[in-house]
């Protein structure tokens, strides 16, 4: 009670004798989620305004003689000549490391029901981009776990790297397994006092998923949370059932979430899980607007929609924080249509595409990565050296593999350079396969894919290379830990070392069969 | 959409001919611009009077300070009111009073879309939330 009492007189004295001033407006009408209003002159645009009931929205035509705000709740009880007034405020959410292992939604409120979020810092919804000056150069590697990605497709702290594909071809997978792997990068480096080692620089993440089915979600964060995940990740959730405002506002919101780990010299990687719906909800939100409706319906500022929130991601330098914020959007095409509207926006925008083929998928081949349509635009910079050393060539032999694969379905005599190249290429595929939920360390991926160049699967007959992946994978982390260690360090393969591997491997050789 | 806009513009010019010297709203000229109009009809009568009758409302709020009050005002303070927001806006302004006991005490000015809230019970509802 006592501190209730003290709760009103500190509010007591904090209140001031002067004016308030406050400019309002009347609701005009109100359909759809968007009210328009009469007054308001003095609203600025992307403002909130306050509706009776505590009922927020955000200004987004300012018209001559009439203001469209987009209403951010429940617009259910709001009538025509009710009262609105303006807060002065940009739309702001909490961020900080208060909201890790919490799921909030595009107003960062809390929605799991684990109290309020401890955090009093507010970061604006909608900010401009680092210039070019702040920025730095993107060499550090972000891995992913998946080897396919981070042996061919390297993608860099910083960078912004597309996973695209149809429904159902594992993009969300890829997103998630990404994640888990930052958490086990993290507990593989944080020390028993809860503090990460020296020089290491932990990777947060932040999930938002913009108008999925609510039994995803939900099945996305028991994932993680199985996984040891959610304490290092925040999921913003604008479900399908949310309105079409809050699905627009999620993706700026976790962008708001992430610059605050990019600003204050740490590094966050962030997935938006779906672009194509989070432009859907813009398309609907500015046909209500009655904005001109352009290409597919969508209105001509789509692109700046998706470029002002993607150019958010970026390796800041020393003098600006030093962070990062990694970008993974994720696109869903029709039917494999890398060319429609949104797809080649988004495709144009990011430094790069991870292609997932609906083909490859249902051949079994997971993930279903095009090697040949997927690229990073970052390329090797963003590469730990003996990756790049065993992995370097890689990409190329399964462009090859592919070719000739094509070719050898009608012939059957084929001479010994195509064949060879051919059967690489099938145990490459299979070294490839990798089941959801079980990312890779980086110097795991490197032994085994150091094990494939060096020809040691050669003998062994293709359907047998996954079972054969497997077993090595598991005599390195049993038996050969200091090995992998050594790879961890992140320097060039010594020739010291590539007699360890050929032991190790050779070893290994003698007991699997 | 053409259209709408010809008729605001047009809305507009009625307004500007409905001002006296002062600037303000005279009911003479407003009479006097609805007879012209009546005497020759233009296309979409109805709407471009209703366009001006919305144009015309908001140059009269603009215009005036509806003063509401719980407690005692004077007339000092209402010429003092008049005398600050006529200097604020660059306007005349004419203030008109309300009684609004709902305040508990103080005033809230209302000056087109802008108000100025100086009550009682604006504190209390801001302590409210702020305290729940």
């Amino acid at each position: 009670m006592s501190s209730v009492l003290e709760q009103i007189q500190q509010e007591i004295a904090k209140l001031e004798t002067k004016t308030v001033k406050t400019n309002v407006g009347k609701i005009t009408s109100v359909f759809d989620g968007v009210a328009k209003l009469d007054g308001l002159s003095g609203c600025m645009y992307n403002e909130m305004i306050e509706f009776p009931g505590g009922v927020y929205g955000i200004a987004l035509n300012l018209e001559e003689d009439e203001v469209g705000v987009v209403v951010l709740g429940d617009y259910s009880n709001l009538k025509e000549g009710d009262e609105a007034k303006s807060t002065g405020r940009l739309l702001s959410v909490p961020v900080g490391k208060g909201l890790l292992g919490r799921v909030v939604d595009a107003l960062g409120q809390p929605i799991d029901g684990k109290g309020p979020i401890e955090s009093d810092i507010l970061y604006p919804v909608e900010k401009i981009a680092p210039g070019i000056i702040p920025r730095k150069s993107v060499d550090q590697p972000v891995q992913t776990g998946i080897m396919a990605i981070d042996a061919m497709i390297p993608i860099g702290r910083g960078q912004r790297e597309l996973i695209i594909g149809d429904r159902s071809t594992g993009k969300t997978t890829i997103a998630i397994d990404t994640i888990i792997n930052q958490a086990n990068i993290n507990n593989q480096h944080k020390k028993e006092d809860g503090t990460f080692e020296d020089g290491f620089r932990p990777m947060y993440s932040i999930y938002v998923a913009v108008g999925q089915k609510q039994s995803n979600i939900a099945r996305t964060i028991k994932a993680m949370e199985e996984a040891g995940a959610l304490e290092y990740c925040t999921i913003v959730a604008a479900p399908a059932a949310d309105n079409p405002a809050n699905q627009y506002i999620a993706p700026f919101a976790g962008a708001a979430m992430g610059e605050y780990y990019m600003e204050n010299g740490m590094d966050a990687l962030i997935v938006y899980d779906d672009l194509t719906k989070h432009a859907a909800s813009y398309r609907q939100i500015s046909l209500i607007l009655k904005r001109p409706a352009g290409r597919e319906a969508y209105p001509g500022d789509v692109f700046y929609l998706h470029s002002r929130l993607l150019e958010r991601s970026a390796r800041v330098n020393e003098n600006n924080g030093n962070g990062s914020l990694t970008a993974l959007p994720i696109i869903e095409t029709q039917a494999g249509d890398v060319a429609a509207y949104i797809p080649t926006n988004v495709i144009s925008i990011t430094d790069g595409q991870v292609f997932l083929e609906t083909d490859l998928f249902n051949q079994g081949i997971r993930p279903a990565v095009s090697v040949g349509l997927s690229v990073s635009r970052v390329g090797s910079a963003a590469q730990v050296k003996a990756m790049k050393q065993v992995a370097g060539k890689l990409k190329g032999e399964l462009a090859q593999y592919r070719e000739l694969a094509a070719f050898a379905q009608f012939g059957s005599d084929l001479d010994a350079q195509t064949k060879s190249i051919l059967e690489k290429g099938d145990r490459l595929v299979e070294l490839f396969k990798q089941p959801p939920l079980s990312p890779k360390k980086a110097e795991e991926q490197i032994a085994l894919i150091w094990a494939m160049q060096a020809g040691y699967f050669k003998d062994i007959d293709v359907k047998k290379v996954t079972a054969a992946v497997q077993s090595l994978h598991e005599f390195f982390i049993t038996a050969k830990g200091d090995l992998l260690v050594e790879l961890r360090s992140g320097g060039k393969i010594s020739d010291a070392t590539d007699e360890k591997l050929k032991a190790a491997v050779e070893e290994w050789k003698r007991s699997f069969k | 959409m053409a259209g709408s806009h010809h008729i605001k513009d047009f809305a507009k010019k009625l307004v500007t001919l409905s001002l006296d010297a002062d600037g303000q709203a005279s009911a003479e000229r407003v009479s006097a611009v609805l007879d012209a109009l009546g005497q020759n009809p233009p296309r979409d009568y109805k709407k471009l009077l209703k366009q001006y009758s919305k144009y015309l409302e908001v140059e009269v709020s603009q215009g005036q300070a509806k003063v509401e009050f719980a407690g005692p005002l004077g007339a000092e303070q209402l010429t003092a009111i008049e005398k600050k927001f006529t200097e604020q806006y660059n306007r005349k302004i004419v203030a008109s009073t309300v009684e609004n006991p709902a305040l508990i005490a103080g005033v809230r000015i209302t000056v087109g879309d802008d108000v100025y809230d100086a009550s009682v019970a604006t504190r209390l509802a801001l302590l409210e939330q702020n305290v729940a």
